[in-house]
């Protein structure tokens, strides 16, 4: 209960004073005085007056006492005093007084009950809704507090999505990068095993042409009849197969130079593709940067896949090459890339000498590269 | 205990009849006042009421006095059974120093009796009195309605409590003053144990009872 609330408990024993006013109690004695009193009084228990009103021109004796009582207990007297010859009027006057104040004193008993208990009840009250306003406030400010906690855990959490998508998106680019590498590793793989093939071809090649210039040159100075010089000469001519070799060395080397020719590209295209050497937005022909990207992608796609290249004349666009390759790079690459994988060079040529299981440690290579990236 | 004045001589103790709404505790304080004599007390002072449903309390002081002189003025009061005067109840316990728990014999109000009795310990607890040596008795109102729970399955579920437990019908006067007359009794011994009626001041159990519970007329 707070301190400045006013206290009370219920059944507290209450005065003659506490429950009668002045105002309340003396017009009724002087209403006997006029009578023909010559005083009245109420006193308490120990004869002490309370309350008297008395005629200062006249005496008289006490012509009646009645108790005034409270709860039932007697707590006072009213006394009243007048001349002898008024005694039996007086008499009948105080007993209606007493009456009076016998209701007086009950209904001021009942309305200071009513309102103490009134005030006991809207004290508790206010305690209770005090203390339940408490409580809610606490509850509210704990709620308050989870809901600010909720959105930082739910901030923090997001952040955490936010890194670990940005890190998946970074695996797959790199993965992506690492397929494309080695997509184009083998692409320049392959030519590059086939010229090297055909060198070591011609290279024996050469040693043979060398050998039958050698032995003409020696049967040049050897004594001998042109016929038979000639006879020597085709029969060496026929073992070192000189003929096919002849037919066989401009292929070859048509064959290398095509397969140099496609590293070149190669080359050209992905340094086209990476803009390594640009910086900034310059003006891009967009179907170039297209036929760039799809060049590059070649070996990615699968058997039956074709290109239908629909091209418009396009006016230079401002950009950043880079980016925009990396966008047709994403765009046109084919969903399912792994798997269907399949050897872009089965129509190359099996050269003599070419080894044949090359093509099988490149494509060891290419796997081992995809499952790394 | 209201006040104790050892000076004046005046001990001022309060009695509480408690109980669910409609148990009969007003007519358990007419009766009281219809029944005993008149010396010895006041008039029962009922507080407003609506549609005759105590919202207050009603007031029922008795006084008596010892051979030393100790004057002793008990006052019973009534609570509002609403469970929405709770608050009220609660102001009406404070320092009470004995309690009629009134209940309604009839089988449908079984669970507000056990409700009510559970608010009473609440409340006594809340005020500081303790219920295990706080006077305490309880009354069965209502035995001459129909659809009551028999005596026998009273007694036995409230008798373990170790409360006097006593058959009424208020409306009838019957057992009325017998519940008084226990809880006045508990009131004494208590009293007596704390400012020893009998040996300082003279009061004995049976003149205490005679001056509180005597049946008019009887």
């Amino acid at each position: 209960m707070r301190d400045d609330a006013l206290t009370y408990v219920v059944g507290e024993e209450k005065g003659l004073r506490e429950l009668l006013l002045d105002s309340e109690v003396l017009p009724l004695l002087e209403g006997i005085l006029a009578a023909g009193a010559t005083s009245a009084a109420i006193v308490d228990r120990d004869d002490e007056e309370l309350w008297i009103v008395r005629d200062p021109a006249e005496l008289g004796n006490e012509v009646v006492r009645l108790p005034i009582r409270l709860e039932g207990e007697p707590v006072g007297t009213l006394r009243i005093c007048g001349p002898d010859e008024s005694a039996h009027p007086l008499v009948q006057m105080a007993r209606m007084l007493g009456i009076a104040i016998d209701t007086l004193l009950r209904n001021n008993l009942k309305r200071v009950l009513t309102t103490e208990i009134h005030t006991a009840v809207v004290n508790t009250s206010f305690d209770e809704l005090v203390e339940i306003n408490r409580q809610l406030s606490e509850s509210d400010t704990r709620y308050r507090q989870l809901a600010e906690s909720l959105e930082q855990k739910v901030k923090e959490r997001s952040a955490e999505l936010k890194k670990a998508l940005i890190h998946l998106l970074q695996q797959e680019k790199m993965a992506a990068v690492g397929q494309l590498a080695a997509g184009i590793a083998h692409e320049i793989n392959n030519p590059l095993g086939f010229v090297t093939s055909n060198l070591h071809t011609l290279q024996k090649y050469v040693s043979r042409l060398i050998t039958m210039v050698e032995y003409q040159k020696t049967l040049f100075g050897v004594r001998m009849d042109d016929e038979a010089k000639t006879q020597h000469a085709d029969h060496k001519w026929q073992e070192l197969k000189i003929n096919s070799i002849l037919t066989d060395i401009g292929d070859l080397l048509h064959e290398s130079l095509n397969g140099a020719e496609r590293v070149t590209r190669i080359v050209a295209d992905l340094k086209g593709f990476s803009h390594v050497d640009e910086i900034g937005a310059v003006p891009v022909d967009i179907n170039a940067e297209l036929e760039r990207t799809l060049s590059v992608l070649t070996h990615e796609l699968g058997p039956g896949v074709t290109i239908v290249r629909d091209f418009q004349p396009l006016p230079p666009f401002s950009c950043e090459p880079a980016i925009l390759g990396q966008v047709f790079l994403n765009g046109a690459h084919p969903g399912n890339r792994m798997g269907r994988r399949t050897d872009q060079d089965q129509h190359r040529r099996q050269r003599p000498g070419h080894p044949p299981r090359r093509q099988g440690k490149d494509l060891r290579t290419v796997f081992h590269h995809q499952a790394g990236g | 205990m209201i006040e104790y004045n050892e000076q004046q001589q005046r001990m001022v103790l309060k009695l509480v009849y408690y109980g669910p709404a409609l148990s009969g505790k007003t007519t358990n304080l007419l009766q009281l006042h219809e029944q005993l004599i008149r010396e010895g007390r006041g008039d029962l002072m009922v507080l407003d009421t609506t549609n005759d449903r105590t919202i207050y309390f009603d007031l029922l002081p008795f006084f008596l006095t010892a051979t030393s002189g100790l004057k002793i003025k008990i006052k019973v009061y009534t609570v509002p059974g609403q469970v929405r005067h709770d608050a009220t109840r609660k102001a009406v316990l404070q320092r009470a120093d004995g309690v009629a728990f009134i209940a309604d014999s009839q089988r449908a109000e079984t669970a507000n009796n056990v409700n009510s009795f559970a608010s009473l310990e609440d409340n006594l607890a809340l005020v500081g009195l303790n219920i295990d040596t706080l006077p305490l008795v309880i009354q069965f109102n209502k035995r001459d309605l129909t659809d009551i729970v028999p005596e026998e399955e009273i007694r036995k579920s409230w008798e373990p409590t170790g409360f006097p437990v006593i058959m009424a019908s208020a409306l009838k006067g019957c057992g009325v003053v017998e519940t008084f007359a226990s809880l006045a009794g508990l009131l004494y011994d208590r009293l007596d144990g704390r400012y020893r009626l009998l040996d300082e001041h003279g009061l004995a159990k049976d003149d205490f009872l005679r001056c509180l519970a005597t049946v008019a007329g009887g």
